[in-house]
């Protein structure tokens, strides 16, 4: 059990981080600790030699003024030997005739001592008990010693405090995550204490858990427009089969070949649909790119314009084409005479007889401009999602699908798509701004 | 022409075999993959109408293994897949055309006539088509009905030499975007009634006939006197 235990604290990230933190900071301190005491230890030494040659100096200077030197303070011992004279003592044997200044390390009191010969043969030995600055060095490592295992103590407690708080955190995150991955979306991590990383991660996973739910949100009200969509025209050609069916079994009436050719037409219509919606998804999900070539907007809208000139003539609207410095772009021909398309129909959908509509082309940036109702500001965005229809052309013929379609091959393509009115307030200009192809 | 028939739905399948034979030509139904590719090695056929999913065998699979075997005849595929990668693989498998469901029977048919027809030459060296009194000369893009001379645009005489050429069956208008205007998506605008108007303005309006049918919900139908 405690071993367990003791095995998963030792498995979290965090306090793996904090032990070895520990270990780094102890091993610095332990320098730094020896490298203290050696320093201490010369200074004292240092100290206890400066004491020294004073009191040897003295003891050379009385000597050579003829005068008794002043008696040793506490702790401190001397002893001059001449020809024919020993003053002083000194607590231990008087040591052989070198000079210098030694340290007697024995059992018992320890004491630094300094021999000096002077010129006239007599040697001065002066000593001092070395004890007190033993136990000050003894009580600088002992504390030393204490401060280490003190943090080595107060930082385990405290790193495993910590993580187990980290771990409790992580492990909100670790439920809420489990709760999105069974599919609920609408799960949101709440962690409670202070603003640091975790709960900037746990932000970040509520944010991204929130776009889905959108999402799919979005998907669903997509999914049941598109049943809407189908379901319409299926149901008006069930009731001109069943009607038709009717009659034939109550009156004898026989199914006309408009009855047939119109069940036919609803159900080309209803193919037509599901062919826009896949493909549709198709370059959503950026099928096709791979198969870019280069296309040159100058033919291109000269080529789309052959095609709409006269449909937009028969229907008492005209179009105009400018174009300007044309350059050409990475794309695919087909879904770009898609686009222009598209953008044309709506044009031709909801704008007025005798208005004129402009195919534009300036270096790779692609206008069309239409003078019809135009689309309100706040509903420029909504109109490029699928089967979206602003609800005063809900009832007109349409698929819903034209704009989307146009947004997803300019996204396919890299290409910004703008919608505004025209210059004069009125109609809608739909612009488009495609990467132009570096000349190799 | 002798026609193979790869089609495992029991009421899609007969329904082909019903309609080829009406317009004449021989078929064998198979609705099993390994049959139809030993049916296929067995006999000389004209045209391969091959389903892409269906028991024990893939229609891809089945004409990879033919075209292996040095089986040259053309392959037309029906699918209910319709992606451009199903496409690709279904051409690169050695397929000559791609047939989408649901699908105009016409379209089918228009399809077939069109791969029989293309290893022959000899309609190349055809520079004059005539049906009844409306003639066509395909070099000098001239066109002459009852003697006198009709000035035609470029896709008007497009649309009137696919016509010329239907042989009196039903050109759907799938058929005639994808022929005229190289448009595989719907456009859903009248492009193809606007032009269709257009040439019957110049060539039935001044001779007070019809000779270009509509028929409701399938295409148009050229009718030469």
């Amino acid at each position: 059990m405690f071993l367990s235990r003791v095995k998963r604290l030792a498995s979290q990230s965090s306090v793996r981080l904090a032990l070895s933190l520990i270990v780094v900071f102890l091993v610095a301190t332990a320098f730094a600790g020896a490298l203290t005491f050696l320093l201490v230890q010369r200074e004292i030494n240092r100290m206890a030699d400066t004491r020294l040659i004073a009191q040897a100096t003295l003891i050379e200077t009385a000597l050579k003024l003829g005068e008794s030197p002043s008696e040793p303070a506490l702790g401190q011992y001397y002893l001059i030997i001449s020809d024919n004279s020993t003053i002083g003592r000194l607590p231990f044997d008087t040591p052989d005739e070198r000079d210098g200044r030694y340290f007697l390390d024995r059992r018992g009191p320890e004491f630094h001592y300094l021999s000096r010969t002077l010129p006239s043969g007599t040697r001065i030995i002066v000593s001092e008990n070395a004890d007190r600055q033993d136990e000050l060095l003894d009580t600088l490592l002992g504390g030393l010693f204490i401060s280490l295992a003190g943090m080595l103590f107060i930082g385990i407690v405290t790193s495993i405090w910590f993580s187990l708080r980290a771990q409790k955190r992580l492990d909100l995150i670790n439920e809420g995550l489990a709760k999105v991955a069974n599919g609920h979306l609408d799960t949101q991590i709440k962690l409670p204490g202070r603003h640091d990383d975790l709960s900037l991660l746990a932000e970040r996973i509520n944010a991204t858990t929130r776009r889905l739910s959108q999402s799919m949100q979005q998907m669903r009200v997509q999914s049941s427009n598109i049943a809407h969509d189908l379901r319409t025209p299926l149901a008006r050609l069930r009731a001109s089969l069943e009607s038709s069916l009717d009659d034939l079994i109550k009156s004898g009436q026989p199914m006309t070949a408009d009855t047939l050719g119109s069940a036919l037409e609803q159900i080309d219509q209803l193919v037509a649909t599901f062919n826009a919606l896949l493909r549709l998804s198709r370059v959503e999900t950026g099928a096709g790119k791979s198969a870019f070539k280069r296309v040159d907007l100058g033919p291109l809208i000269t080529h789309v314009a052959e095609i709409y000139a006269p449909v937009m003539e028969d229907q008492g609207q005209y179009l105009v084409v400018h174009i300007a410095d044309p350059s050409g772009i990475n794309g695919d021909w087909d879904l770009m005479v898609q686009l222009l398309a598209n953008l044309i129909q709506n044009a031709l959908r909801y704008g007025a007889v005798g208005q004129t509509v402009t195919l534009q082309v300036q270096g790779s940036v692609v206008s069309v401009i239409d003078q019809g109702p135009g689309i309100p500001p706040d509903e420029r965005e909504k109109v490029l999602r699928p089967l979206y229809q602003l609800e005063q052309t809900r009832q007109n013929y349409g698929f819903g699908l034209g704009l989307s379609m146009v947004a997803a091959i300019c996204t396919l393509h890299d290409a910004t798509l703008q919608l505004s009115a025209s210059d004069t307030g009125q109609g809608l200009t739909v612009t488009m701004r495609f990467p132009k192809l570096t000349k190799l | 022409m002798r026609l193979l028939v790869l089609e495992d739905d029991p009421e899609l399948g007969p329904w082909i075999e019903k309609g080829l034979t009406q317009a004449g030509h021989i078929i064998d139904l198979f609705s099993d993959g390994k049959e139809a590719m030993i049916g296929a090695m067995a006999r000389d056929y004209d045209v391969l109408v091959l389903d892409r999913m269906v028991p024990s065998l893939d229609g891809l699979a089945v004409l990879k293994a033919l075209r292996q075997a040095k089986v040259t005849v053309p392959a037309i595929f029906l699918t209910a897949l319709d992606d451009i990668d199903d496409r690709v693989e279904g051409l690169q498998a050695g397929g000559d055309d791609y047939l989408v469901k649901p699908f105009a029977f016409t379209e089918l048919l228009a399809r077939i006539e069109v791969l029989h027809r293309r290893p022959g030459i000899q309609e190349q060296h055809v520079s004059v088509l005539t049906a009844g009194d409306l003639t066509i000369d395909l070099h000098k893009r001239t066109c002459q009905r009852k003697g006198q001379n009709i000035d035609l645009n470029t896709k008007e005489f497009q649309l009137l030499e696919i016509f010329m050429r239907s042989n009196r069956r039903v050109q759907s208008k799938t058929m005639l975007l994808e022929r005229v205007w190289d448009m595989n998506f719907d456009p859903t605008t009248s492009l193809v009634e606007t032009h269709i108007s257009r040439l019957r303005g110049k060539i039935e309006k001044p001779f007070g006939d019809t000779i270009l049918r509509t028929i409701r919900g399938a295409g148009y139908v050229f009718e030469p006197r």
